[in-house]
Order: C-alpha cells, then structure tokens, then sequence
C-alpha cells in the first residue's frame, strides 16, 4: 500500500537560477545541496508546510538517459512552458498571489473562481507551470 | 464608518476582514496613489461570473497590498531592531488594526512571522559555519541567550546541536553523496557506480 510521496522531480534549465527561485521567491527550504561530480548537483527543497517532501530540481545535462538530442527536446519544452509540474494550496491565494508577483513572480492566470475553489498558475524559471490554489473552505 | 463586504463571490479569505473608510494611504511607495475609482475588470480576481469589482472588494484588495508589503517589509529588514509598532507604522495602520489584519491574512502574528523569519536565517548562517554569537546579532536578536532559547522553541534543538547535526549529514553526504539519493534518480544520472 502507497502511504506518500517522499520525491518529486522538476526539470530545470539552471540549478543556480532555480534555487534562487524556489528558495527566495517561493520561500522553500532547502534540503539537500550536494556536489556529485563534474558539474552534476544534487538539489532538493521542501515546501514550508511539508519538510518531509523533496522537490528535486533536476538539471537538464547531458548524462546517464540524458543524451544530446534528448536534452536539446526537453530544453525547448520546458521553455515553451509544455510542463505542468505541480499545484501548491495556501490558506490566501489573494496575499499569496500579490507577494510573489512582488518579488518577480510571473504569473499566466491571475486569482480566478473554479468550482473547486480558486485558482491562479505561475511559471518557476525556467517555464514549468504550477497552479497555486486555495481549496474551498 | 465601518463597511463589511456583501457581495455573493467576495476575496477569498476576506470575509473577517474590516477597514475604516478614509484612512490614509500607507508610506510604501507602490501604495502613495490610492485609486480614485473602481476599474471595470478585476486586477487581482478573475471571475467567470462578476466582470466588474465592487469598490469595497477593491478596498481589500488595496488592505492585501499593504499587508503584504508589510510582510516583506519584515523580510528585508529581520536584522534590525524592529518591532510591531515600527511596522505597524510603516505599514501606516493603528498597532492593534494591523496585528488583526496581519494574523487574519497570514496565518500567524506579525510578532511571531518575525521571530519565525530570523530563526530561519540563522538556520542558514549557522551552517554556512558562522558562530553563536554572531549569528544571534546578525538575525536581530539583542543577547545570544534569548537567541538560544528561542531557537530552541522554534527548532526543537539548541543552536549548537542543530549545527553538529547539519556538520554530521554533510559529512555523510560528502563521504558517499549517493547515500541521499534515491537510486532510480542517481540511475538516470548516470551517477550509480
């Protein structure tokens, strides 16, 4: 029987850049910063209200299944904003939604109405698209 | 006069929300105009079923605006000696008026979302190797000893025990870097020996 999820992978285009994003804009924590060797990093963050889930933030190089042209494919998708990796709840979508616009984060839907509740979806760096939503009460 | 928001799809969240009519604008410079009237579109809510948003709904957006800014507020300037009547003030709310609304909004006191911010920084500072003493000041804590014990309530562990245990899995991790990853990730790496 499946009890959680401990690991959640998110492909970036730039570990430095992504860090900055996840850590000072979205306010996560970090929970494992390692050097594996020849460039490769092993990076992972945790949302405030969850420290037991690892968000991997997985740079897209070449190596191991990651071969040029496959690199090359996923790097233009990630851009193009293909991918939707997640959805974050909150308490207040409203205040939410106005301080990460104020530290830079952009948005493609603004705070709007869904029957399950409200809904806004934002880009990370890179191009990946989440929903940050707050459940109706 | 004191006005409550009574339309059918309010703010999220905003509900116990109250504001006095003609209070002053706030002294952060994004918030130095207040509008003059209410746009016809909504700027922070989109809804399917209301195009146009009431002036009061408006208004709280505009109370949103300055909590927030309040929030960051704290955030850039955790290390100095700030308290909640200083940003209450800069928020340019009366103490008691902005204490509710902060909570309200937040989830938790301004008090408390600022000791929560400088336990978090001396988090990282006491991992980047930084001493005790040095760290408490640089988070905006006036003794070591306060700094100490409030650590201690908000982490669980003293200063000095949560940066023996950070040394500990940094050196484990240092030692044998694929002992904290997750084989099928180190696998799609390349990284498994």
């Amino acid at each position: 029987m499946i009890t959680k999820l401990s690991h959640l992978c998110v492909y970036v285009l730039n570990q430095d850049s992504a860090y900055d994003f996840y850590v000072n804009k979205l306010g996560f924590s970090v929970h494992t910063d390692a050097p594996m060797g020849e460039g490769a990093r092993w990076l992972t963050v945790t949302p405030p209200g969850q420290p037991e889930l690892e968000i991997t933030l997985f740079h897209v190089a070449e190596g191991g299944v990651f071969d040029k042209e496959t690199v090359t494919t996923m790097t233009s998708l990630i851009k193009r904003g293909t991918f939707g990796a997640a959805v974050f709840t909150c308490n207040d979508i409203v205040a939410t939604y106005e301080e990460l616009k104020t530290k830079g984060v952009v948005f493609k839907k603004p705070p709007t109405k869904e029957f399950y509740g409200y809904e806004a979806l934002f880009l990370d760096d890179s191009g990946n698209w989440f929903s940050l939503s707050q459940p109706n009460s | 006069m004191r006005w409550k928001i009574r339309c059918t799809d309010p703010i999220p969240g905003a509900q116990h929300i109250e504001n006095k009519r003609g209070k002053r604008p706030g002294s952060f410079p994004s918030l130095s105009a207040r509008p003059k009237r209410c746009p016809r579109q909504p700027r922070g809510i989109s809804d399917a079923r209301e195009n146009s948003l009431s002036m009061e709904q408006y208004e709280k957006l505009y109370l949103y605006k300055r909590i927030v800014l309040a929030k960051l507020f704290i955030d850039r300037n955790f290390a100095d000696n700030i308290d909640v009547d200083k940003i209450a003030n800069q928020a340019n709310f009366s103490k008691f008026h902005f204490i509710r609304l902060f909570k309200a909004i937040c989830g938790k006191s301004p008090h408390n979302y600022l000791i929560g911010v400088r336990v978090e920084k001396a988090k990282k500072f006491l991992g980047d190797g930084i001493s005790i003493l040095d760290v408490s000041q640089q988070v905006g804590f006036e003794s070591p000893t306060s700094f100490s014990a409030t650590f201690k309530k908000m982490a669980g562990k003293t200063p000095s025990e949560y940066r023996n245990q950070l040394a500990v899995k940094r050196s484990a991790i240092h030692t044998n870097p694929l002992s904290a990853i997750p084989n099928c990730f180190a696998e799609t790496h390349g990284w498994k020996r």
